[in-house]
């Protein structure tokens, strides 16, 4: 037994769990083996523990070594790595909600997966049709779509839902600017089944933004109707205090209530799941109803092929590989890059499941202070400056070791599959020698023979020295941050590792209190509209404009691209945005990032998708011949 | 012994309000904005459109509905120069800026009318019609808006700054925009005044207020409404109702009871584990003093003593818990993903339970093996070195009887002072040991809300530990005197 636990292999597995640090791996191999080494010969104490356990336990056969061993119930177990705060239909801001309504709610329209460029019609028969001044979306409302106790979802649901996330008094900070750009809504008075959305602008994203709001039936969350008296318009109007109307104080605050958000008898839906369990930092377990209507329908949302699906919570990687090679897991999207890229080099791993790094939109970007007010120095204003820096930081590298070479290199904000993506730009390869020439063009030079640069700015002797500012999340911001740092070094700019804690970081970023900081942002299929990133007025406005990128060029193709709904007139505008964005290089654009995969093989309709969440659970059906694993 | 315990425990107020306010001042003050947070929704991945109208107002009205716009305490004790309406300022950085003028110059009717003049000079900005203005002049829109958004950033910026360099910097800036641009004449006057009030502010300088302390008295306050309820989240501390959950939306005594169930249990039985455990190891150690089992046990304890949680609970995880290895306990959770199944008695559900717990378990537990076992055998040596101890032995008293009834108790104060954190650290949880097993306890209820800004959870969580670090040292003092008839309180 000793001998075995002291195997050659046996070590190698430990070492791989839970001693591998990947930035060593790549820079220091030779210390890693001496690291190694040391390790095997002080394996004595692991090894007792080991010995102790073992001998009451007795060896199990390992999963190699059994056939035929794949689960046969018609129930998903998905890998999720957190909690989802509350199951209120508008209230609520986690990740998981957002996907765990895709199957217990039903939408207007909905994301198209295979197609997503085209909406998804859910509750809508037919749309939109839009009007000629491109402000009135009308859709043909379906009539064979059902509450759970068996009321047809009418029109009057749709309005419901609107107003109650447009309510002041309504717990849903987060869901209101999407609703910003609505002026009203009309039900046809000659055909209950036809509802115009009236927009007070023409705006890119006025066919989408109804993705976010599932339809709530009024009877259930207004059983008075008390909203009906209240119509969108004055619900809009910034001077309508709600506090004051009683009556609809009363019903916001029966609405807001946490029966609503936890309690899962209140947890209502048409969609074709209901939740059957939250057992709360554990797991959530969504059942299939039984004589839905979605059963007669079929379709991307409708479908529902396993009987339950269980959101099983791990947050630790080395607990979530172990429970992939037990096959305790059938699903993930949430695999971290290290764990999934490990999984692959598993043999029977790859026997049992299908995984993949797919695309998503999201991308990471290191900022720079563009336009520094008189706390920080003005290190980063001179475009020669903001090049070097991307020359000098080691993409190659930290891809290499921080994301297992699996992220996409980009060159701008647009990710590379969107028919916008700017193809003549080029991407920027690492080079010290090159970033030193354009530091020097630039007028830093190493005058003191510290190795630090230094210049005068404003009558003051600067030296090139800052805080790189990135999150405590995660490791591989610090990582990243690390390689980055140590990689600027060789061309004299001294970055000083600031790790900060997420809302610190996003605070500092907002009041424009930094010099340089790893970030990322996420996007989505949808056309977008550049102003919050890129816009001045968000940079003036303390938004999201961090850096203070902006012109009055700029500025204008923003304008205008948020209001080109014709893709014909918006594609070359955004082109020509990536082409400043790109020469101004105001972020050191990274990776666009991927998304991580695993299905099991027992499930057909293995699809994974680029849009979030990645894969539909609802649509994984139970492969009958599942006793033994498929030939793929 | 009645009457100490009384005293205890009507100290117990006093000191209760001081943790409660340390508690809550710290949670408060934390960076981060639980509005902010709120206000963030994880599908954009960041946030959205925080520059936008209506958001500002939303933000400003849930500010008001959780009563963040409250002054923290019925008190406070500032000096003569501030105002007792400073509070108000709710965005950090303004604040901060506006305080850091008032003690340079000391005068805040002068710093207030300066403040107000750049809120009009921004209304004015603000209001400022680009299209119609653009229209019916020969300008280019974009270099227009450009400009003002400069402009616009600049005045936003004099919001919180107070060193004059840089103060004159910005109105530097602004003037020489406006001196390029004649599109911006109609701001002029008004910047005008704003520069008039900032020169008011220096040349009427009032500094030796700063050097007066003044005390302010505030009835609505954050903490009043915290203990005494706020009418709609909460029915107050009082009322043993902590608010609600800012995450959940949630009571946060629902939060904590969901919680607590599993820490408590944890660490109330790693508590029994390691005392049954290393109270006979300290004593036969100290028995053996220098002997192979005490040199042994020393090594190995210390060795189990040196490795942090985090390795062990991983290590077990990788030796026990692996089909690559031995494959004999389950890797995470308290039961199955499943659940228990419908019909299952609680022994069952305890059955079914029990090899998730053993790993936690052993990662709750070790680490308290040497400490325990160490401090017993230290403070038996020093009592079989006593007098009372040698005349036992000369009575020929067998040395079971000699050790187990005559040394040991004397020898369990030490423990006793250490049983007395064992109720606040069951309610802290152990965050990574919980993370990397997936317990759904206290630590990772605290560290979540830590992260997500909910402070009234955070305070909550603060304030049930001081009630149990006092019950546990009141419990301890009973315990001393039980152990040790000689000590007493009276």
């Amino acid at each position: 037994m000793f001998a075995y636990i002291l195997s050659k292999k046996n070590l190698e597995i430990i070492y791989n769990y839970i001693f591998a640090i990947p930035v060593f791996r790549a820079k220091n191999s030779f210390r890693l083996m001496k690291f190694k080494a040391f390790l095997k010969a002080n394996a004595i104490i692991p090894a007792l523990l080991l010995f102790t356990a073992s001998s009451c336990g007795g060896d199990k056969p390992k999963s190699g070594d059994k056939k035929n061993n794949w689960k046969t119930d018609n129930t998903v177990v998905y890998h999720v790595i957190g909690d989802v705060d509350e199951m209120h239909p508008t209230n609520g801001t986690s990740a998981q909600r957002q996907e765990i309504m895709l199957y217990t709610q039903v939408f207007l329209i909905q994301t198209n997966y295979p197609n997503p460029s085209e909406p998804y019609l859910y509750f809508a028969k037919s749309g939109p049709v839009i009007s000629e001044d491109g402000l009135n979306y009308s859709y043909e409302l379906r009539t064979d779509l059902k509450f759970d106790d068996g009321s047809p979802i009418t029109a009057e649901d749709l309005v419901f839902t609107y107003k109650a996330n447009k309510c002041q008094l309504v717990n849903n900070p987060h869901a209101k600017p999407y609703l910003d750009h609505l002026k009203t809504i009309i039900v046809d008075p000659t055909d209950k089944n036809k509802v115009t959305l009236v927009m007070k602008d023409r705006y890119i994203q006025n066919l989408w933004f109804v993705t976010d709001y599932p339809i709530m039936q009024r009877k259930f969350f207004d059983p008075d109707n008390v909203l009906s008296k209240y119509p969108f318009e004055q619900l809009d109007d910034k001077n309508f205090i709600g506090d004051k109307n009683k009556d609809l104080k009363d019903w916001a605050t029966s609405f807001n209530d946490p029966k609503f958000s936890n309690n899962i008898e209140f947890l209502a839906g048409a969609g074709p799941y209901k939740i059957e369990k939250w057992d709360r930092g554990q797991s959530i377990t969504l059942v299939k109803k039984k004589n839905h209507w979605t059963a007669a329908r079929g379709g991307l949302y409708e479908d529902a092929y396993p009987d339950k699906i269980i959101m099983k919570i791990s947050k630790d990687p080395t607990a979530t590989k172990l429970e992939f090679k037990k096959q305790v897991y059938d699903a993930s999207a949430y695999l971290d890059i290290k764990t999934l890229a490990e999984l692959q080099a598993d043999d029977e791993f790859n026997k049992n499941y299908s995984s993949e790094f797919t695309p998503t939109y999201n991308f990471n970007y290191i900022g720079m202070n563009l336009k520094p007010d008189n706390r920080h120095k003005k290190f980063f204003t001179d475009k020669l400056v903001r090049r070097a820096m991307a020359l000098l930081v080691p993409r190659d590298d930290i891809n290499l070791i921080v994301n297992k070479n699996k992220y996409k290199k980009i060159i701008g904000p647009v990710h590379p599959s969107k028919p916008e993506y700017n193809s003549e730009l080029k991407l920027i390869e690492y080079n010290v020698e090159e970033a030193k020439k354009l530091l020097a063009q630039a007028g830093w030079k190493d005058t003191d023979g510290d190795n630090i640069l230094d210049k005068v700015i404003d009558g003051e002797k600067v030296q090139f020295q800052f805080k790189l500012n990135y999150m405590t999340t995660t490791t591989s911001w610090a990582d990243m941050a690390k390689l980055t740092a140590e990689s600027m070094l060789k061309a004299g700019v001294k970055a000083e590792l600031n790790p900060l804690e997420f809302g610190v970081q996003i605070e500092s970023c907002k009041n424009h209190d930094f010099d340089m900081y790893i970030a990322a942002w996420a996007s989505a299929s949808v056309p977008e509209d550049f102003t919050q990133i890129w816009h001045t007025s968000s940079w003036a406005s303390k938004g999201s404009n961090y850096v203070g990128f902006g012109n009055s060029e700029t500025d204008a193709l923003i304008d205008s691209i948020k209001y080109a709904i014709e893709d014909s007139k918006r594609i070359p505008m955004v082109k020509r945005l990536q082409a400043i964005i790109y020469e101004e290089q105001p972020y050191v654009f990274l990776y666009a990032q991927m998304r991580r995969i695993a299905i099991h093989n027992r499930f057909d309709n293995r699809e994974m998708y680029a849009e979030k969440p990645g894969l539909l659970l609802n649509r994984l059906k139970l492969n009958t011949g599942s006793a033994k694993p498929s030939a793929e | 012994m009645l009457k100490y315990i009384g005293k205890r425990i009507l100290l117990f107020f006093p000191t209760m309000i001081v943790i409660t306010l340390i508690g809550f001042v710290i949670a408060i003050n934390a960076p981060g904005d639980p509005v902010e947070r709120m206000m963030t929704s994880a599908q954009s991945g960041g946030e959205i459109g925080t520059n936008s109208v209506s958001q500002i107002e939303n933000k400003k009205f849930w500010q008001h509905k959780l009563g963040l716009d409250l002054p923290v305490f019925y008190f406070s004790l500032t000096k003569l120069s501030y105002p007792d309406t400073l509070y108000r300022v709710f965005d950090r950085q303004e604040n901060e800026g506006l305080s850091r003028l008032l003690d340079q110059y000391g005068n805040w009717k002068e710093i207030s009318d300066y403040y107000l003049a750049l809120g009009r000079f921004q209304k004015l900005l603000s209001a400022f019609k680009l299209g119609a203005f653009t229209l019916s002049a020969e300008y280019d829109k974009n270099v227009v808006s450009e400009n003002l958004n400069t402009i616009k950033f600049e005045a936003i910026a004099l919001r919180s700054s107070y060193n004059d360099n840089i103060i004159n910097a910005k109105f530097n800036t602004i003037n020489n925009l406006m001196a390029d641009h004649v599109f911006f004449a109609e701001f002029k006057d008004e910047l005008k005044k704003v520069k008039a009030k900032y020169n008011e502010v220096k040349t009427k300088s009032t500094g030796w207020r700063n050097y007066i302390p003044a005390l302010y008295f505030y009835g609505n306050n954050q903490y009043h409404r915290w203990l005494f309820g706020d009418g709609e989240f909460s029915k107050g501390l009082v009322r043993f109702d902590f608010g609600m959950s800012y995450t959940t939306k949630d009571k946060v005594t629902k939060k904590i009871a969901d919680s607590l169930p599993w820490s408590l249990f944890f660490s109330m039985l790693s508590v029994l584990l390691s005392y049954f455990i290393s109270i006979p190891l300290g004593v036969r150690a100290a028995q053996k003093r220098g002997g192979r089992f005490d040199r042994i046990s020393s090594l190995l304890l210390y060795a189990l003593y040196s490795m942090p949680g985090f390795f062990v609970a991983l290590l077990l995880m990788v030796f026990f818990t692996n089909p690559d290895f031995l494959d004999i306990f389950p890797t995470q959770g308290v039961k199955p993903a499943e659940g228990y199944p419908d019909d299952a008695s609680f022994f069952q559900k305890v059955g079914i339970s029990l090899p998730y717990i053993v790993l936690p378990l052993i990662a709750y537990t070790y680490h308290s093996f040497a400490y325990l076992s160490r401090t017993m055998r230290t403070s038996m040596l020093e009592v079989v070195n006593m007098d009372y101890i040698r005349t036992a032995r000369a009575k020929g008293l067998p040395e079971k009887k000699v050790i187990w009834k005559h040394a040991f108790r004397n020898s369990l104060l030490p423990l006793i002072t250490l049983f007395a954190n064992v109720f606040p650290a069951a309610i802290g949880g152990s965050i990574i040991i919980e993370t990397i097993f997936t317990i759904p306890g206290m630590g990772q209820a605290v560290f979540a809300s830590i992260a997500e800004k909910d402070f009234p959870v955070i305070i909550a969580v603060l304030t049930i530990s001081g009630v149990l670090t006092l019950i546990g040292y009141l419990v301890s003092d009973i315990l001393y005197a039980m152990a040790d008839p000689r000590i007493k309180y009276s």
